[in-house]
């Protein structure tokens, strides 16, 4: 990736047509759990209203990119900016209003209603005791409508099937009204159905002006609803661009070290890419 | 339903404080002695002192220790995500004893040096102040213990508790030997839990610590809330874990610490408490710790009258830890069968 | 102290059974039912035939007697709770409820005396069965003191194991004058009533069957405590409305404000209390003896002396 200007102000007042600034910047994130280095110098960006998916096999620093994103994680070289704020420095609730996280497992210790666990995602801009305002109150109902949740709102979580819940994680993501949305893998353990409406949501989310990132495995999904894939590969960046381009038969083999065959939807145009199986 | 939370927190308080007017009544009206309420307020003796200056007063008490040990179940259980948690279980109580019994040894061994400054030390607040001392230590020291590969393991966290506390069961006993025999009678209090008479100055002095520590616990309710995700959603929802968490690990020791000052190791008040009042006004922390706080010291003033008339027929009274682990034992036992399944926590 | 509990003899039974080689001894020293004023010493082992000059003492208040006796000389082995001080010097071998057999033994005793009471039958019956098997066994004599008129006796019962028939006669006597000294003092006077206080946190006091009730009694005092047991911890609201004429502050050890913490009594209020200065009066020896005097005293001032 070329270096570019710090997305601060007097961005915009270069020559010819300025790109829109990334929401998401990422420049040089590295990482190591202990001895063991997770991510070696990466950098990817997420703009306004892009839906971006971070790709790559099992150990290939995804996961661990996200929660540096989300700041989380400190990296121990590089930068992160979010709208052009550091979430390393900046105090954690205004952080928490411009990116939300949808954890890749939902844990349920605690036994809330649908819209009580929504509501947790107004936190952000609440006072010390949570008092919810006819705002907050707007933003929830519109995040259970969102997520076609309105007649489980007053159930409790662990009633739930995992589909729902992941929904009601969703929605309280959506109800934190933030500019960025990291999706750590919306779509395990999830059947079909339930993985196309993840990425709907998710699509529409990024359609609605969000930038949204997530962690996915399954590249024909990825192929299919993302604006721009990034491939890693144990821990260093691979490829960025337009999934079509990026997931060319040869970089697949090479990748995920599998061979497959990569084809095209006639009626999308969108990248197939379909492990070749030996029939024995 | 969002718009009746206040209607709810309104219902919750208002039979938490009735609750508690029944209790103390209950326990001022029920005795050894039988007393007549119109002899004890036309100022009557023996009637009048014996309600006036012992009932009334034990009761207060106990309901101070009631609503201190509830309030900080009901976090320190919001903090391990786990309805197990409980001051006495995870050996918070047993931390605070022991800071209290130190004190009370370099109190016995001050004295025999410099008298009077051994007389200071051992006087009331500065083994509360070793009290909450040792609480917020071994807090720290059961949570830190309880995580394996940097993520809190709740089962871990209970175990070490219940190391924790049978080690601070051998300690004291070893300091008993250390301090003066008339000293050794307050550290034996301290492993059973009893609720006695304390002079109308340290009742007072409770009073304030324990309002203040609940009042902190229900001011960072809505951070307990948060905190039962986990500590990465609950960051990623715009609290600041670490700093949430050292007020609450301070707030809950201070409860704790007060408690056991007062009235020793009474085990399982937090844990039998909140759990049942969650079953009334569910989760939601902003609900349940003032909740908790009110019902816990109506159940503790409830249980002392228990142990002040159960064994009346004998002709003695035995310590109120005892009738809180009679009943709360069986009833951590229940609750680790129901909560098997680690996803539940009804 | 004077009754033989459910609980003591359930230990009794289940030491029978897990010992059964020791069950001989275990029934030597089932108590017997009666004082030492009745005859209800026991003797476990070949009584001495000279008089014992290495005797082990499981007691102090039975070290009071032989020393009260002026055979002090004779004693090898103290409890660590003695503190007169002519046996300052002597080995320890261990408590009142926990002697050690190991200790006893190795001082090679040829007589060991103990007061029945205490829990430390078991251990007692060890050293009784190591007695036995050792090549040089020596007697226990086991007195059981339950209430004042044994007190005045077991000085004669003393005497006769220590072969000083003479002695023993001579301070049962003393200390059977005293009482009846301290009972002719007391005869006629109003009786008072009393509460007896051994511990303050909790509250524990004396009840019908300990010393103390039998010692008020004597002082033209009555016991406002009721129920069956000797020592119980006694809820303070039925201090209260027992309303005693005096408060006996018997836990010298404790600070003396600490008694406050029963203001609500109104004895204690008014000033009404009586705090001893030291333990005798539950060391059922010539101190309790020598204590009585006391006690009258200070129930009644106006006794004189």
């Amino acid at each position: 990736m070329t270096p570019r200007e710090p997305s601060a102000a007097g961005g915009g007042a270069r020559e010819g047509a300025p790109p829109p600034e990334p929401i998401v910047d990422v420049r040089g994130a590295t990482f190591a759990y202990g001895a063991s280095l997770a991510l070696s110098n990466v950098s990817f960006s997420a703009r306004r209203g892009e839906f971006v998916g971070l790709l790559g096999p099992n150990g290939a620093g995804k996961s661990t990119l996200i929660r540096i994103v989300a700041g989380l994680a400190a990296p121990l070289d590089g930068e992160v900016r979010l709208a052009g704020l550091d979430p390393f420095r900046a105090p954690r609730r205004q952080v928490a209003r411009v990116c939300a996280l949808v954890p890749q497992e939902p844990r349920v210790a605690w036994p809330f209603t649908v819209r009580e666990a929504v509501m947790m995602g107004r936190a952000p801009r609440q006072g010390l005791l949570a008092v919810a305002d006819r705002y907050d109150r707007g933003a929830v109902q519109g995040a259970l409508e969102a997520c076609d949740l309105v007649h489980l709102a007053d159930r409790r979580l662990d009633a739930l099937s995992g589909g729902e819940r992941r929904r009601v994680f969703f929605a309280r993501a959506l109800a934190q009204e933030p500019r960025v949305l990291l999706l750590d893998e919306p779509t395990a353990f999830l059947d079909l159905g339930h993985q196309v409406a993840a990425m709907r949501m998710a699509q529409v989310a990024a359609r609605g002006g969000l930038s949204v990132v997530a962690v996915l495995h399954d590249l024909n999904l990825a192929a299919a609803a993302c604006d721009r894939v990034v491939v890693l590969s144990r821990g260093r960046f691979v490829a960025e661009g337009p999934p079509a381009a990026v997931l060319t038969e040869a970089r697949v083999r090479e990748v995920w070290d599998v061979p497959v065959w990569r084809g095209e939807n006639a009626a999308t145009g969108a990248a197939v890419v379909l492990p070749a199986l030996p029939r024995s | 339903m969002i718009a009746s939370r206040r209607a709810r927190l309104a219902i919750a308080l208002a039979a938490g404080a009735v609750a508690v007017a029944l209790a103390v009544a209950a326990s001022a009206a029920l005795g050894a002695q039988p007393i007549s309420l119109s002899a004890a307020l036309a100022g009557r003796e023996p009637d009048a002192a014996i309600l006036f200056s012992l009932r009334l007063p034990r009761a207060l008490l106990a309901a101070l220790v009631g609503c201190a040990l509830a309030a900080a179940g009901t976090a320190l259980q919001a903090l391990l995500r786990n309805p197990l948690a409980e001051p006495f279980v995870l050996g918070v109580s047993g931390g605070a004893a022991l800071g209290g019994s130190l004190v009370l040894v370099a109190a016995a061994g001050a004295s025999r040096l410099a008298g009077a400054a051994g007389e200071l030390l051992g006087s009331a607040p500065p083994v509360a102040a070793g009290a909450v001392a040792g609480a917020a230590l071994s807090t720290v020291l059961v949570f830190g213990l309880g995580r394996i590969g940097g993520r809190l393991v709740p089962e871990a966290a209970l175990l070490v508790g219940i190391v924790f506390n049978a080690f601070v069961a051998g300690v004291i006993t070893l300091v008993k030997m250390l301090v003066p025999p008339e000293q050794a009678s307050r550290l034996l209090y301290w492993l059973v839990g009893a609720v006695g008479y304390e002079s109308p100055g340290t009742l007072a002095a409770s009073a304030v610590l324990v309002t203040l520590a609940v009042a902190a616990l229900v001011a960072l309710s809505a951070r307990l809330n948060l905190l039962t995700l986990g500590d990465e959603e609950a960051a990623s929802l715009g609290l600041d874990v670490r700093r949430a968490r050292a007020w609450i690990f301070f707030a809950a020791s201070a409860a704790t610490g007060a408690a056991v000052a007062l009235a020793g190791m009474v085990g399982f008040v937090g844990l039998i408490v909140p759990h049942l009042v969650r079953r009334v006004v569910g989760p939601d922390h902003r609900l349940l710790v003032p909740a908790s706080a009110l019902f816990g010291a109506a159940f503790l003033v409830l249980a002392d009258a228990l142990a002040r008339l159960a064994f009346l027929p004998l002709g003695t009274e035995p310590p109120v830890g005892a009738v809180t682990a009679f009943l709360g034992g069986p009833f951590f036992l229940w609750l680790l069968r129901r909560t098997a399944r680690p996803e539940e926590a009804r | 102290m004077r009754a033989v509990t459910g609980g003591r003899a359930a230990a009794l039974a289940l030491a029978a059974l897990l010992a059964a080689p020791a069950r001989a001894a275990a029934d030597d020293l089932r108590p017997s039912g009666k004082g030492a004023a009745e005859g209800g010493a026991i003797w476990v082992g070949p009584r001495p035939a000279a008089p014992p000059r290495r005797v082990v003492v499981l007691a102090p208040s039975l070290t009071d007697v032989v020393v009260a006796m002026g055979l002090a000389d004779r004693l090898a082995g103290v409890t660590r709770l003695d503190d007169a001080p002519e046996v300052a010097r002597l080995p320890r071998v261990g408590g009142f409820l926990d002697p050690s057999p190991e200790a006893v033994l190795a001082l090679s005793p040829d007589l060991v005396l103990w007061v029945t009471d205490g829990g430390a039958l078991a251990a007692v019956r060890r050293i009784a069965s190591l007695s036995r098997a050792s090549s040089r066994p020596f007697p226990i004599l086991a007195i059981p003191i339950v209430n004042v008129a044994d007190v005045v006796a077991t000085p004669r019962v003393v005497g006769d194991a220590l072969l000083d028939r003479a002695a023993g006669e001579r301070l049962s006597r003393a200390l059977a004058a005293d009482v009846e000294d301290v009972r002719r003092r007391a005869a006629g006077l109003a009786r008072r009533r009393a509460l007896f206080v051994v511990g303050h946190e909790p509250l524990v006091v004396a009840g019908p069957g300990s010393f103390p009730d039998e010692l008020l009694r004597i002082c033209a005092a009555e016991n406002v405590v009721r129920g069956d047991r000797p020592w119980p911890v006694y809820p303070v609201e039925k201090a209260v409305a027992d309303d005693p004429d005096v408060v006996v502050d018997a836990a010298p050890r404790e600070p003396a404000e600490r008694i406050r913490r029963l203001s609500a009594v109104r004895a204690v209020r008014e000033g009404r209390v009586l705090r001893l200065r030291n333990d005798d009066l539950i060391r059922p020896g010539p101190r309790m003896i020598r204590g009585l005097a006391e006690l009258l005293r200070g129930l009644h001032p106006e006794a004189g002396r």
